[in-house]
């Protein structure tokens, strides 16, 4: 009996020494899974399908309720906004923590880099037949590394020149403008003869404008720099994947018709203190010929509203690709992140495959350039310069061959690039350049691919 | 039952000491805890107000570098002139110095920046800075979300007002333009990641490396200047609108809103998407700049910092309590234990100093008694008194011999010698042969004797010997204690525990002397008696109580009893019994009786029994008081002789030996055996009575070894001979 009692009052104090020690710290356990998908705060939308749709987040919040709601497993996703620009934080630093991202919406610039953490899964099984038949071959190439889909494409933007033709009018450029929904091609000649006209005008009226735009205070808009190598034609990478850069005559005449035009007065002032968006600004304010455009740009608005629909006709802007007559292209879609959990894979894929054979999530691309042969060709005629971008796409170039180390580390190639370009612009005391364009050339090859070799060394893919 | 009871009680007071330790370990972790998280707070304030400083420096040098800027303009004010002239002035201005962009507000609201120069708000992305100067303050700095020329970038917006003192020449009347316009203030902007980057606090890093704690300023409508450093949380949200929307917070947000107008240095706690933080709130010390700082710190920080140690100081205090409290208890023991040692002490003194006065008196009776009668001896007319003297002698001797019974039975008692051994018993008959043998000496002091049974199972598995001599006891304890017109209440009744087995309880109430409530918790214990004025004459050795507990509890009974002073007792015996079936013997007794009531005086007419004793006295005592009850007694001074007498006599002539255990040339155990081997047809029939001063368990075993039947407890009580005569003769008269 005794024994019973205290054997009994034991158990009493066991129970209440856990109730009060552990009281507050339990938590349910959860049976469903949850989908974390993540999305750039910037990735902005002129999705033509539903004006409601502003930008990325909201679409994917209301196509993941949907998917949900139809889905035959209990699941939960959670669609996640991260500043833009802030990858490495929002993803490479959740790697194997609970907030880590199944699934990653972003451009791919910006994914490629993950290719090679090894924790990007392949997704040509995604891909159904329709599919495949619907999809523009151009841009799932760009999705690809050593012959496997990594990068979904959703849709695209193709980055071209926007020129004010109102300036080459004041300059008595006109023979260089183009009527309509045209995207101009010049050669390297024309834009000598172009810029020079434009500068030395501006320089004469004293107001502070200023024809091309010319920036590498950061690595925002290095691409478009980067581009501009080309412009005397020739591929910046060899048979090996690594920039030829040196022993390119090519890349050395474009660096050097670059340099040029600090002298020649074709730049803001202190262009290597200048960002993408000051010369946006510059842009904007009507003091600044050529900037940089795609259907997502803010300019956009502005160019449908200088649209004469009955002349079929611009009056204030005009089109152009970059010189050496190139425009790059980028793309926008999925990655799928392996965290450990092959039951999370395979929702995260049906996920992107419902994405995608669900008409009105997949015709809200339309507005930038779909990928989908079948929205193409249903809005094509609802969206101003869509036609002319698709056909222009002929000459955009892959300018970083999803190589490891692009971006996301203090030696990266972005990381380098916006520097050298920097020195080139730089003058000392005595107005002498800081670097020769061959020294330029050279320090780019060795810098570059460095961070690619850098990159290669350290470079997973996913079995 | 009371045992029971009182383990309860034991039970319970363990529960409660437990009970009790276990509260005061959680308090003292509580308080300890607290303490511990008051010091860790401590140190976020410490962290929290260097890296306050270190944000005030921050911006204080900003100023500092807008002042230089401001100099320098006014050594090259003569040679800008045109925009572009500016533009790259002001462009090389936030290449060297800490901000991205430097600009130019003039008196008039225009300004320039280093790609152009913005009139008036008709031109586009015009940002009126001049606002930003719309109270007295000389520095500025102020967050602003969204400026066109920074992209989507986060900026924040430094100014300084050129002075406007004359004495100062060095920085008033700086003009520059076509037009020479003033300028009135220099604009710094850079982006906030400036700020935020200086921010992530080092100290607080979980095992994983992540930052658990991280630095943000709002200003006093909560909006970020810098941002939180959790990518979750959503962009636009204030610190109001966090506050509003977590799980729990100790400050709602007007509280939070109110300390901040008012300026205070405060901290809460909040609990947003399950995560506990403490915030360490304080103003930037800087008159110009109305922030706030905040520092958050993941709850789990302070938790880890202090739970090791708040686990550390539980355990020494556990151990210290524990320690404390077995020392405590082993002290209580041992001082219970030293104070009964002296109880017992005591109660041995005075037992010795009662038995000393117990034995000394009657021995002095007989002695007296003695000496009177060898001197009375040859005067006729002394007879009589010498008969009363005699019987008086016998009396006294008797008593005498019962205390020292008495003494060896509580020796047997607590050397656990003495074995309970059940066997079917007639309850009724063993209560009605208790009960008369009381009633005479209960009867003759004029006492009314009551009985009572209500017996519903007749024959139980009793050591009946043992539960007699209890009653026995008790019965006669009330006869002693209650006087003249009294009565004593003997009954008992049954009660079923279980189908096989029966609880009966005695009850014997008097309406006697009662006892003392002091003497009432010690009446079991040994060498205990009341001395109280009441019993003062009434005789006894003091054991018989303890003996009576001793051997219920041997028999796994119990034994209680009320009492009131001067009004009476009860005591109650509860005895847990198997129930038999009545053996035959025991149906028949009734006709043995009869039968041997019959045969008995012939056979103990002719009965010769030999006497093995060497004490010549014994012998001479025993032999006489043998002849008195006619049987024939046969002398043999040891254990050699009687086996010889046996062995000469004819057959069947010796129906009993006793036999004394201990004799000289060969010993009571020895003979016997050899009897029992002899060659003749009553070697193994003849009944021997092993006789001893001694009734230990193992000479009990070695007189049974030895082919003995029975016991005799010396001095021989003829009847207990003459009883145990016919339970023998009972047997082989079944056993036939």
């Amino acid at each position: 009996m005794g024994k019973r009692i205290t054997a009994f009052l034991l158990q009493i104090i066991i129970s209440m020494s856990f109730l009060l020690c552990f009281s507050g710290c339990s938590e349910s356990d959860k049976t469903e899974k949850e989908i974390i998908i993540k999305v750039p705060h910037t990735s902005t939308m002129n999705c033509v399908s539903n004006k409601d749709i502003k930008n990325v987040y909201t679409l994917l919040k209301l196509a993941s309720k949907d998917f949900v709601e139809q889905y035959d497993k209990d699941v939960k996703i959670k669609v996640v906004e991260f500043e833009g620009g802030e990858e490495t934080k929002a993803i490479t630093n959740s790697f194997g923590k609970s907030d880590a991202a199944d699934i990653l919406y972003d451009g791919f610039f910006n994914m490629s880099s993950f290719i090679h953490t090894g924790k990007v899964i392949p997704i040509d099984d995604i891909l159904t037949q329709e599919m495949k038949d619907d999809i523009y071959p151009a841009f799932l190439e760009h999705g690809r590394f050593d012959n496997k889909l990594y990068m979904m494409p959703y849709m695209s933007s193709e980055n071209i020149l926007i020129y004010n033709r109102e300036m080459f009018e004041e300059c008595g450029l006109n023979e260089y403008i183009d009527e309509g929904e045209v995207i101009s091609e010049w050669s390297i000649e024309d834009w000598t003869k172009i810029l020079n006209t434009l500068a030395d005008k501006f320089a004469k009226e004293g107001k502070g404008r200023v024809p091309m735009m010319m920036y590498a205070k950061d690595n925002q808009g290095d691409t478009h720099i980067m581009t501009m190598l080309r412009a005397f034609g020739g591929d910046l990478f060899n048979s090996n994947n690594n920039f030829n850069l040196a022993d390119n005559p090519d890349v050395i005449s474009a660096l050097r018709w670059l340099q040029n035009g600090v002298d020649s007065g074709w730049y803001l002032p202190v262009p290597y203190y200048k960002t993408m968006s000051d010369n946006s600004s510059k842009f904007k304010m009507d003091e600044l010929t050529f900037y940089n455009f795609n259907l997502g740009s803010s300019t956009y608005s502005r160019v449908k509203e200088d649209y004469n629909a009955e002349t079929k006709t611009f009056k204030k802007y005009g089109f152009v690709n970059y010189p050496g007559n190139h425009c790059t292209i980028f793309n926008e879609g999925f990655e799928i992140f392996d965290n450990g959990d092959s039951e999370k894979i395979e929702i995260a894929k049906d996920f992107i495959r419902y994405f995608y054979e669900t008409d009105k999530w997949l015709e809200c691309s339309a507005g930038s350039i779909p990928v989908s042969k079948k929205v193409m060709e249903k809005y094509k005629d609802d969206i101003l310069l869509l036609e002319a971008f698709a056909h222009n796409s002929v000459n955009s170039v892959d300018y970083t061959h999803n190589l490891p180390n692009w971006q996301g580390s203090e030696n990266s190639v972005r990381s380098v690039f916006y520097k050298e370009i920097a020195l080139l612009m730089i003058k000392d005391a005595d107005g002498n350049f800081a670097v020769t364009p061959e020294e330029c050339a050279n320090n780019l090859q060795n810098k570059l691919n460095t961070a690619i070799s850098e990159g290669r060394k350290n470079s997973t893919l996913h079995d | 039952m009371k045992q029971s009871k009182s383990k309860c009680f034991y039970a319970f007071f363990v529960f409660f000491i437990i009970v009790v330790i276990f509260l005061a370990i959680y308090v003292c972790s509580i308080v300890t805890g607290n303490i511990l998280e008051d010091v860790a707070v401590s140190n976020i304030r410490e962290v929290a107000v260097h890296d306050r400083n270190t944000i005030t420096m921050f911006i204080e040098y900003n100023w500092k570098n807008q002042q230089r800027i401001g100099e320098r303009l006014k050594r090259n004010s003569q040679n800008l002139k045109t925009v572009k002239q500016i533009n790259e002035y002001l462009g090389l201005e936030a290449y060297e110095s800490t901000f991205d962009k430097v600009y130019l507000l003039m008196e008039d609201g225009s300004y320039y920046t280093d790609v152009t120069y913005r009139k008036d708000s008709n031109d586009p992305d015009y940002y009126p800075y001049m606002d930003l100067f719309k109270n007295t303050d000389n520095y500025k700095v102020i967050a602003y979300d969204s400026l066109p020329i920074m992209g989507s970038d986060k900026v924040v917006i430094y100014g300084y007002k050129l002075p406007d003192n004359p004495k100062d020449e060095v920085l008033s009347g700086i003009r520059i333009g076509e037009d020479r316009k003033e300028v009135y203030a220099v604009i710094g902007i850079c982006k906030r990641s400036t700020i935020v980057d200086g921010l992530v606090i080092e100290n607080y890093v979980d095992n994983s490396g992540n930052t658990q704690g991280y630095s943000s300023v709002v200003n006093k409508n909560g909006e970020y200047v810098v941002d939180r450093k959790d990518a979750a949380s959503s962009v636009s949200d204030s610190l109001f609108d966090i506050i509003e929307r977590s799980d729990e917070s100790d400050l709602k947000f007007s509280d939070v809103q109110e300390k901040m107008l008012e300026g205070k240095e405060f901290w809460f706690y909040m609990k947003k998407n399950g995560v506990r933080e403490l915030n360490y709130c304080a103003p930037l010390n800087s008159s110009s700049i109305d922030w706030y700082f905040i520092m958050s710190v993941n709850y789990n920080v302070i938790r880890d910092q202090t739970e090791l140690f708040v686990l550390l100081i539980v355990v020494v205090m556990s151990v210290a309590i524990i320690v404390i409290i077995i020392a405590f208890v082993l002290t209580i023991i041992m001082q219970r234990k030293t104070q009964i040692a002296h109880a017992q002490e005591k109660a041995q003194s005075e037992f010795l100093s009662n038995m000393s006065h117990e034995i000394r008196t009657p021995l002095n009776g007989i002695v007296g008694l003695n000496y009177l009668m060898m001197n009375a001896i040859d005067a006729p007319e002394k007879h009589l008194q010498i008969k009363e003297w005699l019987k008086k002698s016998q009396s006294t001797a008797e008593y005498l011999l019962a205390l020292i019974n008495d003494v060896l039975d509580i020796s047997k008692l607590q050397a656990g010698k003495v074995e309970v051994t059940p066997a079917p018993m007639l309850v009724e008959t063993m209560l009605e042969s208790v009960y008369s043998m009381q009633y005479d000496n209960i009867t003759g002091r004029e006492v009314e004797f009551i009985k009572d049974f209500h017996i519903t199972v007749p024959c139980i598995q009793c050591d009946e010997v043992h539960i007699k001599q209890v009653l026995m006891n008790i019965v006669g304890n009330a006869a002693k204690f209650t006087p003249a017109g009294g009565f004593i209440k003997f009954s008992a009744h049954q009660s079923m525990i279980d189908e096989n087995h029966v609880m009966t309880t005695f009850i014997c109430k008097d309406t006697g002397c009662g006892m003392s409530k002091e003497f009432l918790s010690e009446i079991f214990n040994k060498f205990t008696q009341d001395r109280s004025s009441t019993s003062n004459s009434t005789k006894g050795t003091g054991l018989g109580m303890a003996i009576s507990k001793l051997l219920v509890n041997a028999m796994g009974g119990e034994i209680s009893v009320e009492s009131e002073l001067n009004k009476g007792s009860t005591f109650t015996v509860e005895i847990p019994s198997e129930i038999c079936e009545i053996p035959d013997y025991l149906k028949t007794s009734s006709d043995y009786a009869e039968k041997t009531a019959d045969n008995s005086n012939n056979d103990v007419e002719s009965m010769k029994i030999l006497v093995a004793e060497d004490n010549e006295l014994n012998a001479e005592i025993l032999m006489e008081i043998l002849s008195q009850f006619d049987f024939i007694p046969v002398h043999a001074q040891n254990g050699q002789e009687a086996v010889e007498i046996f062995e000469k006599s004819k057959i069947n002539e010796f129906k009993i030996i006793l036999m004394d255990m201990r004799m000289p040339v060969l010993d009571g155990c020895e003979a016997s055996s050899r009897i029992r081997k002899l060659d003749r047809e009553d070697a193994k029939t003849v009944t021997i009575f092993a006789c001893t001063a001694n009734s230990f368990q193992e000479d009990r075993v070695k007189a049974l070894d030895s082919g003995m039947n029975d016991f005799l407890t010396k001095p021989i009580d003829i009847n207990t001979l003459l009883r145990k005569m016919e339970k023998i003769n009972h047997e082989k008269y079944n056993s036939q």
